[in-house]
């Protein structure tokens, strides 16, 4: 059968079909934009196992003060592998893999506007896992030059590949969902109408479109300094460390927005639903999402404060990061109105949605600390950095997705999960997260170093607390790990309105 | 909903004119911290290399440690010899990248007679962690 019948094939008779995960052969030809999408989701969970297991290396390192169990340069390595894995295989990929298996049912569309070019951005990504595991560099996600060009061994330039082509899949991946969005909508859906979470990958993409190819030159410029003497991030040949820091976060602060729009999408269309109510402000939810994705380009320097950039550089950057909380809030405010008055009934995925607005409201307030030029003196790069980045990424983003995976379960796989693990995992990841995170704040304000891997004797018991939380967390993944399998091939068939939408008018759009 | 939409607009009101406070209010401290007194008493040059840090004293003198007394004005001129590293006086809550090709500034005047920590706070290498030493104040 060839790939582009096989698209061809209308919804209902393929539902017959025994589902595609069964035959290797359809794993590796297929271009549906469901079946991708659950191989994304599957695939970045994978990563997200692999990266929480090197986190609990560095948790168990830290557990004690003095070089206990790795040595400082694995710890390094293991650092590296944490960050850029978490980022670029777990939370950019796995949105990916809910808008691909949501947005062209989203929109009416029977596939993405161009079903092989989708699969391919898919098959890239483990390609680009391996040379990162491989490579096993020592120089943080941020690979900050001229550490980066010195560094000896090709693990720099396998980072730099692989980096390369996770841009790259995402840059497939933006084109694809933007094409799809703009070309395929089905009649009588105007912008004005199209869901929040069509919306959300609407500024997404074009975010991945404007920003990824100037990561591309960054990763570029380090590959010749690396293995042509350039001289780019050198000084000595008239280059400058700081350009490193200019283009990187250039790319990497609105990359923070392509890792949590998504999920605020998401999280957009969850919340009504199971508040049995239809979203409150959906006009300025879209502004809020186009505001913060403009001004998302014109605060990168606030990763700089301390690099030496005059006074006048750097107050512009500040004002920026400080504006671009108003956005930040509006939707806050709409999402706990929306909430207001509806008939919760906290199901699973409500608790995860509540939980992501409870910590993207600290990780705002925690952002609005470092914002701040002087207090940022302080912090930056401290452990209060790496606490305040953990609340958006897993606080929030992480937990949307869990949101999302336990509300869209029962369509994905036609079954339903076992709601008292599901409780469990929550349970277990609410408390795990705010002891290890705010423990990481408080270590920050106590002045201790991220990236380290000894510290002061002092700061022994607020180390331990972190510890223990990420053991809290690895255990509660671990039951959301064996629910999901367990569920998925013995779980009790799911209905076909799980969530009793069709009594209140709601529908979903599967 | 009306209320709800004047609520939505006070929130927004609100959340600019705290932000705008803050705001202010960190650009006057900025100045303050970032403009050096004009009676400095002496400069140190500190210089960051995988994986220590070396100080040379105005009389020429180097050491790996920082002594000085109460109420001194020092100005630190800070470089980076390799890669970058951050001049990170714990204690004082305030630090500085080390930068090669760079030249930059901080100044401090510590009241407070004691030992100070001097960490190093970006990932400059295997001896990252360990790139630490003092700065003794005495009256
Ligand atoms: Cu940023
Ligand atoms: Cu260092």
């Amino acid at each position: 059968m060839s790939e582009s019948e096989k698209t061809e094939i209308p919804k209902e008779e393929q539902k017959e079909h025994p589902p595609f995960y069964l035959s290797l052969k359809r794993i590796l030809t297929t271009t549906h934009h469901k079946d991708i999408g659950v191989m994304y989701i599957v695939t970045s969970f994978f990563f997200f196992f692999l990266a929480g297991v090197s986190a609990l290396f560095l948790r168990a390192e830290l557990a004690r003060p003095g070089e206990q169990i790795i040595e400082a340069a694995v710890y390094n390595s293991l650092l590296t592998l944490h960050g850029s894995t978490m980022i670029f295989l777990w939370i950019i990929p796995v949105f990916v893999g809910f808008a691909n298996y949501l947005l062209p049912t989203m929109i009416g569309a029977k596939d993405m506007y161009f079903p092989k070019l989708n699969a391919l951005g898919f098959w890239i990504l483990p390609i680009a896992g391996a040379l990162f595991w491989l490579g096993r560099p020592g120089i943080g996600w941020t690979g900050y030059a001229p550490l980066s060009v010195i560094d000896p061994g090709i693990g720099v330039d396998m980072w730099i590949l692989a980096m390369h082509l996770v841009g790259t899949s995402s840059i497939i991946g933006a084109f694809n969902f933007i094409a799809t969005i703009f070309k395929l909508r089905k009649p009588g859906m105007s912008l004005k109408t199209m869901p929040i979470f069509v919306w959300s990958m609407v500024v997404t993409s074009f975010l991945v479109l404007a920003a990824t190819p100037v990561l591309a030159i960054v990763l570029s410029l380090l590959l010749l300094d690396r293995n042509f003497g350039t001289g780019f991030f050198l000084p000595g040949p008239g280059g400058d460390p700081i350009l490193w820091q200019h283009l990187f976060w250039f790319y990497s602060h609105p990359a923070v927005y392509i890792m949590i729009l998504p999920g605020m999408g998401l999280i957009s269309e969850i919340i009504p639903r199971l508040a049995r109510k239809t979203l409150y402000g959906h006009y300025t939810m879209v502004l809020s999402l186009v505001l913060i994705g403009v001004l998302g380009f014109a605060v990168w320097a606030h990763h700089m404060f301390t690099s030496g950039l005059s006074i006048s550089a750097r107050i512009p950057f500040m004002f920026m990061t400080m504006a671009i909380a108003i956005p930040s809030g509006i939707k806050v405010f709409n999402w706990v109105a929306t909430m207001y008055g509806g008939r919760l009934k906290l199901e699973v995925p409500m608790l995860f949605a509540i939980s992501f607005v409870g910590t993207f409201i600290v990780a705002g307030v925690t952002g609005v600390f470092t914002a701040s030029i002087p207090i940022d003196y302080a912090l930056h790069d401290t452990y209060f950095v790496v606490g305040h980045l953990h609340f958006i990424l897993f606080g929030a983003s992480t937990q949307a997705v869990f949101a999302a995976l336990y509300y869209y379960f029962p369509y994905m796989t036609k079954k339903m999960y076992n709601q008292s693990l599901a409780k469990l995992h929550f349970i277990g990841t609410s408390i795990g997260l705010y002891l290890t995170f705010f423990t990481f704040t408080a270590l920050g304000l106590e002045g201790m170093p991220r990236r380290v891997v000894d510290y002061l004797p002092e700061l022994m018991p607020l180390n331990q607390i972190a510890t223990f939380g990420a053991i809290i967390i690895a255990i509660s993944q671990l039951v959301l790990l064996y629910n999901m399998l367990h569920s998925w091939l013995k779980g009790r068939k799911a209905e076909d309105d799980p969530w009793q939408l069709a009594k209140y008018g709601l529908r979903d759009y599967d | 909903m009306h209320t709800a939409k004047k609520l939505e607009l006070l929130t927004v009101l609100g959340a600019i004119v705290i932000l705008t406070y803050i705001t202010a209010i960190s650009t006057v401290a900025l100045y303050e911290i970032d403009t050096p007194p004009d009676d400095i008493d002496r400069i140190i040059k500190v210089t960051g290399r995988q994986f220590f840090w070396t100080f040379e004293m105005p009389d020429g003198t180097i050491s790996n440690e920082i002594r000085i007394k109460t109420g001194e004005t020092i100005l630190f001129e800070i470089r980076a010899e390799d890669v970058i590293h951050s001049f990170f006086i714990r204690e004082l809550a305030i630090k500085q990248d080390a930068v090669p090709g760079h030249v930059e500034t901080l100044w401090i005047r510590v009241d407070k007679p004691g030992e100070y920590n001097i960490l190093c706070a970006e990932l400059c290498g295997t001896g990252h962690t360990f790139m630490t030493t003092k700065l003794i104040v005495t009256e």
